[in-house]
């Protein structure tokens, strides 16, 4: 016990060591900045492949991908499932870092004339995954906290902003109450606050309204369009559903099967602001047609 | 409250039964006495009897607090070293594997007939569940969850005490529920290797002169003290989680 005691003693000096230089770093890092710049995401010759330790070949998962992407704009991104689309989103949002030996990336990330990794350190990102992963022991208002009080940005100032965002998600009247109470719905929004509370350059969406009926995900749609509109942050939204990437994307990216190139762009403009009807327009239709050939085209040669 | 009433009727049922039985089938008391003499006895005897709960509460709730903080903070080590886990949780099995019954002579034998071997034997007890359940809740987490915190460049120590900690405070908290009532148990059988008071000496000794009445007393004495254990538990969980949705109590 005694020996316990001892390493468990040493692991705690480490540790604080650790903690000590990292506080350092993160009050020099973490400062809210607009950024301003050409591209806000330029992906050029991007590979990734995952290594599995049991198998001597790495998994190919994307391959040649190069992107630019500008300032507020939104861009979908579609394709058949287990193509890597979450893999894009990570590799962009800096989640996969040189000390996994498991992934394997090559070619270059800028996010505003940054390395991905760099731009996560600043809080440029903002995520929302298709599992709203609500901490259970928070309440709706403190779910949505949370990221001001891992950036240790949480303030006076903060309440109000969380009060905003509460009534812009209209869910104010839960903001007591605790996630499993909520239906799927009502968490997705939560998860959306939580990502837009942090104010991000960039918002990245991994098939956030998926798992949603078709009535909810039409509204939610709307609400983050009507979002975009206030806030203009550059969005990159992952989804398996054609109407909602026409519906949603400056541009929507059509990938192919695994490993995963860009297989078709089709750039979406309307001469409205989109809407309800939009969804009815013929022009609508149209997209929705060109986006759905792009999709299938190789899947028909198979 | 109504969900009380089924058991509390069941409990006078069995009771009325069984003073019955023994009034009209002549059971002598060395056998089995009624009720209501384990009831007289109890209140004649409270004073004395207080005493050696005293001695066994005190030696069950520190054997608990022993084993489950050490039990925790293993289970902590655990998560942040791969090869202390690889090399260390074995031997935390195997302790389980060990009866205790064996090892409390030893422990006599080592550190005498005071209340610390008592404690020990007791700590051995609660230790196992702790360091079992801690581990698993602490891992318990989803790999989008570690994404989630990571896109917002996290520390370590906020990924432990925002994310971890809280997720595996559900399951520390049945694995305390368990260990609270074994503590008692560590306790009596600490007792029973050599002691001079304590629950565990009173059942003991009331066996060597064939005093029944007093031994169930020892045994009545010493199941409600692990149930308040329990309840006490049951109550910090109820206050400390207050997200869970009711739970059934897992029992090992």
């Amino acid at each position: 016990m005694v020996f316990l005691l001892v390493i468990y003693c040493f692991i705690l000096v480490t540790e604080l060591k650790n903690r000590w230089f990292l506080v350092n770093l993160m009050d020099h890092s973490k400062k809210t900045e607009n950024y301003v710049g050409e591209h806000a995401i330029k992906l050029h010759d991007l590979f990734l492949s995952f290594i599995n330790s049991n198998k001597r070949e790495p998994l190919p998962v994307l391959r040649n991908i190069s992107i630019c992407i500008k300032p507020g704009e939104i861009i979908t991104v579609v394709g058949p499932s287990g193509c890597g689309k979450t893999s894009l989103l990570k590799a962009i949002g800096g989640l996969f870092t040189s000390k996994q030996n498991n992934v394997q990336l090559t070619g270059s990330v800028h996010v505003f004339n940054m390395s991905a990794q760099e731009a996560k350190k600043r809080g440029v990102f903002a995520f929302a995954f298709q599992n709203p992963v609500l901490l259970p022991w928070r309440t709706v208002k403190q779910n949505i906290e949370l990221p001001l009080e891992v950036l240790r940005k949480k303030s006076k100032n903060s309440d109000n902003d969380v009060a905003e965002m509460l009534s812009l998600m209209e869910i104010s009247e839960f903001s007591l109450s605790y996630p499993h109470q909520l239906s799927g719905g009502m968490q997705q929004r939560v998860n959306l606050a939580r990502a837009l509370i942090q104010n991000p350059n960039i918002l990245l969406m991994d098939e956030p309204f998926g798992s949603l009926d078709q009535v909810s995900r039409e509204r939610l749609n709307f609400e983050l369009l009507k979002i975009h509109g206030i806030k203009r942050p550059t969005i990159i939204f992952v989804t398996h559903n054609l109407t909602e990437a026409v519906l949603l994307g400056d541009r929507v990216i059509i990938l192919s099967n695994r490993p995963s190139m860009i297989k078709e762009e089709v750039l979406i403009s309307f001469n409205k602001a989109r809407s309800e009807e939009t969804l009815l327009s013929k022009e609508f239709m149209e997209f929705l047609h060109k986006v759905k050939k792009g999709f299938l085209a190789g899947e028909m040669q198979k | 409250m109504i969900r009380v009433i089924p058991a509390a009727v069941f409990f006078f049922i069995v009771l009325i039964f069984w003073e019955a039985s023994v009034h009209f089938m002549n059971v002598p008391q060395y056998l089995l006495p009624p009720p209501s003499a384990i009831l007289d006895r109890l209140l004649d005897n409270a004073p004395h009897l207080f005493q050696h709960t005293v001695i066994t509460a005190t030696e069950s709730a520190f054997g608990f607090l022993l084993g489950s903080i050490f039990g925790f903070l293993l289970a902590v080590i655990f998560i942040y070293s791969r090869t202390l886990e690889l090399g260390v949780y074995p031997y935390a099995i195997a302790l389980k594997t060990v009866p205790v019954v064996a090892i409390a002579p030893l422990l006599i034998v080592w550190f005498g007939n005071g209340i610390l071997p008592k404690i020990i034997v007791s700590a051995i007890i609660s230790f196992f569940p702790v360091v079992v359940n801690t581990t698993k809740g602490l891992r318990s987490i989803e790999k989008e969850a570690f994404d989630l915190f990571d896109s917002m460049s996290a520390t370590k120590k906020q990924i432990f005490f925002m994310l971890r900690l809280p997720s595996s405070l559900p399951f520390v908290f049945s694995a305390l529920k368990i260990s609270s009532t074994l503590s008692v148990i560590g306790a009596i059988v600490g007792e029973f290797s050599g002691a001079d008071r304590g629950l565990g000496f009173y059942i003991l000794i009331s066996s060597h002169r064939l005093e029944t009445v007093d031994m169930f007393v020892g045994i009545l004495l010493s199941s409600l003290l692990g149930l308040s254990f329990f309840y006490i538990i049951n109550l910090i969980e109820k206050l400390l989680v207050p997200w869970e949705p009711e739970q059934p109590n897992e029992m090992i």
